[in-house]
């Protein structure tokens, strides 16, 4: 069946039309027409901030600024303030902009940042999340710095002895390099710090001095700690996790009630935090206004809390709501009798006698409500957002909701480290702590089972890996080949005395030469590698978290639920500095290429083969 | 300021003499037409020591010490390079192997001395340069200090005998031949001795100098003392001594062949452990590092901030609009969403479905 081409058009544009009407349609109203239409619903259900419209004022405010119109941008910070009283960051932009004028409303609307950041449990949530996060990666990068530099300087010895084998044994070609490759298949089949650090453990255990093998004690032990206690950071998973049953909870403190969030609740198993559950559900019900759902979950809570004052409350306030002042005063009382001095109970009492025309004790009640601070919940109302309370909800403090995480730890199956640290761990918790602890066993069986002189070891004039194989004892010193070629041919002590110092010259310019270059690309490698270890820990430190802080520009798990991250020149130019001030410590610090005397036995000093030693009782 | 000239017009004895008499320090150096060029170091007039010392140069004594036979070849290749290897000077190494003894040195170094400023007084042609300054000696290993006046003496002298001398020996390859031993009584210098101890059977005035460990002029003194006291006959005939060859070890070196496979066994296991490592764990650290991402399907808890954030995303979409998009694309072409968190989406496997007319949603 042929269709005519115009039809086929006119097929196409009322697609096109079905598909993108209701985006055309919604252009007719205008933003400012939305935004105020969009407010008014948020707040008919009992919001008590805008943090949406926080935070699109905010952006808007960043953009005035941006712009150079900062009467504007000062008016939409007051504007973002109001509508989430919460809301921390204008308070930060807005201290800024005082201090270019020297006010000293500039240090107020700091402060005010910085309790506003660190009041509300979400904000706390953020802060700790950020923190338990950044503290792994700094601790990754520190271990990753130290792995390369006890690799660079301890992975020769070990290819020194395959190279020796292979070359003796199959007269190799290019059995350097070789031995070289060989030894870091592994590494790169399974790369990752687990990998990185129960390599470095097993291949440069035994070459390494004490403070070192101390140092990487010290990086390996919270690997094994997370791998085996890992489970314990429940509580920061339960922060971390926006569909955890304490993020639920959090979020239904000040949510309007939206269906997206009930559901959320009903459909997350609440393990032992069922009371919370209904109290969480009771809110949102209430706010929507189905005061017979919300008292159903009140109950609930009641039946299993009986003296939880909180509840109390929120039934008390489902009865005011309904006009039923009496059985509302009636939930206020048994509230007080659990909990006296809450200033949320206070005022919904007070409220409740004004009903019953008990003026006096409402008097009582406004006076105690108003010394334990209910003004301080008042202002965390947005403007406008008390014409329609009579009656505050009791809601979880930040207190509260911390004793909620640690409880709802056992409910979570995920952890929240296992997927901030699998990139860099590449294998499952438990098992990167067995693999760290298995390495460790094998060293120290390996250190028991393999005698000094069996290893590569440094030659007691220039420091060149030598072994029991290509090794010769002078004197007090166990010579490399290329050193005891060198004195062959002289017999006189003063010969001797010149040519080995040439010679440890000439080796000692070259190695520093090529660990320099080597060292220098990360801070801290070079002070590792030469043994400075408290050196070589702060600066990888300092490298570790300047990097990091470049790299995430503030937040390293930023806040999901936020519109906008704002980039204050500072959260460059101090990372940078720090950075700078690593690679600087580097380059202008002048390490002397120490020589790593190890004291072999010579050979003489060595104990005697167990079959030399029944060779000789054969022939005796 | 460096003094220099022409032979012709100013002789090399004038010039040793006004730097004596000056008592100059610094280095003088003669080169002759044929290219030839020897140097003398002094300190205060005093001659500290002939050997060139100068970059590209050929340290004269060593010459000097095998062509006398004080050093066997061998000797002076070890010794050489022990020298090179340890920084240390010739002279040192000579002792401290037990090769020579401090007086043999001495003795040998000032006969070098006098026998290379008398090579030099016999070069009619040539030209000088002398630089002075102490900076210009420093580090010169000397085994004496030795007069100019007293060395042009022993040098005129040896100037004035040697036509002479050449009388006797016209050619160094006539033989020389023990006659009788000395009697006991017989006054006979050291270097005569020296001599005749080596002639227990015929050798020619060449094989004498080369095994005499005595300069050329002395070897032909002592066979000129010991002619006149009728100890040695000098023949005509021309005898030709079987020259020691050297023999040149070849030093065969053990040619073994060189196994490249365990080579190319240990750069295919790396290179395969390379591509490995590329397929299955680099993508994942790549994503973290570059797109700031750890976002994947087994990971359940970035799955659900990746959605509350697109839940929040389109709130405020919805606050503005008035209803939720119709495409998530839609969210970036306004600049709420960027291309690394629409990947996240992809990743995380979130769907986005409008529903009710754009007053809802569901993300699957």
């Amino acid at each position: 069946m042929k269709v005519a081409p115009i039809r086929q058009l006119a097929i196409c544009l009322v697609a096109l039309f079905a598909l993108f009407a209701p985006d055309v349609c919604s252009a007719k109203n205008s933003k400012a027409e939305n935004i105020a239409a969009y407010r008014h619903t948020q707040l008919s259900r009992g919001a008590r901030a805008l943090p949406v419209l926080a935070q699109l004022e905010y952006s808007e405010a960043l953009e005035f600024l941006r712009q150079g119109d900062r009467a504007t941008a000062e008016q939409r910070l007051e504007s973002a303030m109001s509508l989430d009283p919460g809301f921390a960051d204008p308070h930060f932009t807005m201290a800024g902009l005082k201090l270019r004028d020297f006010s000293f409303d500039a240090a107020v609307y700091l402060i005010e940042g910085v309790t506003l950041a660190t009041r509300d449990f979400h904000t706390q949530g953020r802060l700790v999340i950020n923190f338990m996060t950044f503290v792994p990666y700094v601790l990754i990068l520190v271990s990753l710095i130290f792995c390369i530099a006890m690799a660079i300087r301890y992975l020769p010895f070990g290819a020194h002895r395959i190279k020796e084998f292979i070359e003796n044994r199959m007269s190799a070609l290019l059995a350097g390099p070789s031995a070289i490759m060989l030894l870091l298949v592994p590494l790169v089949v399974f790369p990752g710090i687990i990998t990185a650090l129960a390599y470095v453990t097993i291949t440069c255990w035994m070459f390494m001095y004490r403070r070192e093998r101390f140092v990487l004690l010290m990086l390996i032990t919270p690997f094994v700690l997370y791998g085996l206690f890992g489970s314990l950071l429940g509580p920061i998973t339960s922060i971390a996790d926006p569909k955890s049953m304490t993020s639920l909870i959090s979020r239904a403190n000040h949510d309007p009630g939206s269906v997206e969030l009930i559901e959320a609740i009903e459909q997350t198993s609440a393990g032992e935090l069922e009371p919370e559950k209904d109290m969480a559900l009771g809110l949102l019900y209430q706010r929507r206004g189905d005061y017979v759902t919300a008292a159903d979950h009140f109950f609930r809570t009641i039946s299993r809390k009986k003296h939880l004052a909180m509840a109390y409350i929120n039934l008390g306030n489902v009865y005011f709501m309904q006009g039923d002042y009496a059985k509302a005063l009636e939930g206020y009382r048994k509230s007080e009798g659990i909990e006296p001095l809450d200033p949320v109970c206070q005022h919904a009492l007070a409220q409740a006698y004004i009903r019953e025309l008990l003026m006096k004790e409402s008097s009582k009640s406004l006076q105690l409500a108003s010394a334990l601070g209910i003004d301080n919940i008042r202002k965390s109302y947005a403007e406008g957002a008390l014409d329609n309370v009579a009656v505050f909800p009791k809601t979880y403090s930040p207190m509260e909701m911390w004793r909620i995480a640690m409880r709802d730890s056992g409910t979570n199956s995920a952890n929240y480290f296992d997927e901030a640290l699998s990139p860099f761990m590449r294998f499952p918790r438990t098992a990167s702590a067995w693999i760290l602890i298995g390495a460790l066993i094998a060293t120290f069986i390996l250190s028991a089972i393999i005698k000094p002189w069996k290893l590569t070891f440094q030659c007691s004039n220039c420091g060149s890996l030598a072994c029991e194989g290509c090794s010769s004892d002078s004197g007090d010193m166990s010579l490399c080949r290329e050193c005891a070629s060198a004195i062959e041919h002289a017999s006189s002590e003063k010969v001797i005395a010149a040519l080995l110092r040439q010679k440890r010259h000439s080796s000692l310019v070259s190695r520093r030469r090529s660990a320099r270059f080597a060292t220098m690309l990360l801070p801290g490698v070079q002070h590792f590698s030469y043994g400075r270890m408290s050196r070589g820990f702060t600066l990888a430190t300092l490298f570790a978290v300047s990097a990091l802080e470049l790299f995430a520009r503030g937040y390293i798990v930023p806040d999901e639920h936020m519109l906008i991250f704002g980039k204050a020149p500072w959260k460059l130019i101090l990372p940078a500095a720090g950075l700078l001030l690593a690679y600087l410590s580097t380059f202008l610090s002048r390490q002397g290429m120490d020589l790593r005397d190890r004291k072999v036995k010579k050979r003489s000093q060595r104990p005697e083969k167990k079959n030399d030693e029944k060779k000789a009782v054969r022939a005796a | 300021m460096s003094l220099e000239g022409n032979l012709s017009a100013f002789g090399i004895s004038e010039i040793l003499q006004l730097i004596a008499v000056q008592q100059k320090s610094g280095m003088l150096s003669i080169t002759n037409p044929e290219g030839a060029a020897r140097v003398l170091f002094f300190r205060k007039g005093d001659i500290i020591s002939t050997r060139d010392r100068r970059r590209r140069s050929k340290d004269p004594f060593k010459d000097y010490l095998t062509r006398y036979g004080i050093l066997s070849r061998e000797d002076l290749i070890r010794v050489t390079q022990l020298s090179a290897q340890s920084k240390l000077d010739l002279t040192d190494i000579l002792v401290s192997e037990n090769l020579m003894t401090e007086d043999e040195v001495r003795t040998q170094f000032h006969s070098h001395v006098q026998e290379s400023v008398h090579e030099v007084l016999e070069w009619a042609q040539g030209s000088y340069k002398f630089i002075p300054g102490n900076d210009v000696i420093s580090g010169i290993k000397t085994w004496g200090e030795f007069s100019v006046e007293g060395t042009l003496m022993e040098c005129m002298r040896r100037i004035d005998e040697f036509p002479f001398m050449l009388e006797l020996i016209p050619d160094p390859s006539v033989v020389v031949e023990k006659i009788v031993d000395p009697d006991d009584e017989m006054e006979l210098t050291t270097n005569d001795k020296q001599v005749l101890n080596i002639l227990n059977k015929s050798h020619t005035v060449d094989a004498l100098i080369a095994k005499g460990k005595l300069p050329k002029f002395e070897v032909y003194e002592a066979i000129k003392h010991l002619n006149e006291k009728d100890l040695v006959r000098i023949t005509g005939d021309h005898v030709a001594d079987a020259q020691e060859e050297d023999s040149k070890r070849s030093v065969v070196r053990g040619s073994r062949r060189r196994n490249i496979i365990p080579f190319l066994v240990s750069l295919a296991m790396f290179v395969g452990a390379l591509l490995l490592a590329g397929k299955y764990a680099l993508p994942q650290v790549r994503t973290l590092i570059l797109e700031r991402s750890v976002a994947s399907e087994d990971a359940p808890i970035t799955r659900n901030r990746t959605e509350a954030r697109l839940r929040w995303i389109l709130e405020a979409y919805y606050a503005e609009k008035g209803r939720y998009p119709t495409t998530i694309s839609l969210l970036k072409k306004d600049g709420r969403l960027d291309e690394a968190f629409i990947d996240d989406l992809k990743r995380v496997n979130l769907q986005y479905r409008l529903t009710g007319n754009g007053s809802g949603y569901t993300l699957l």
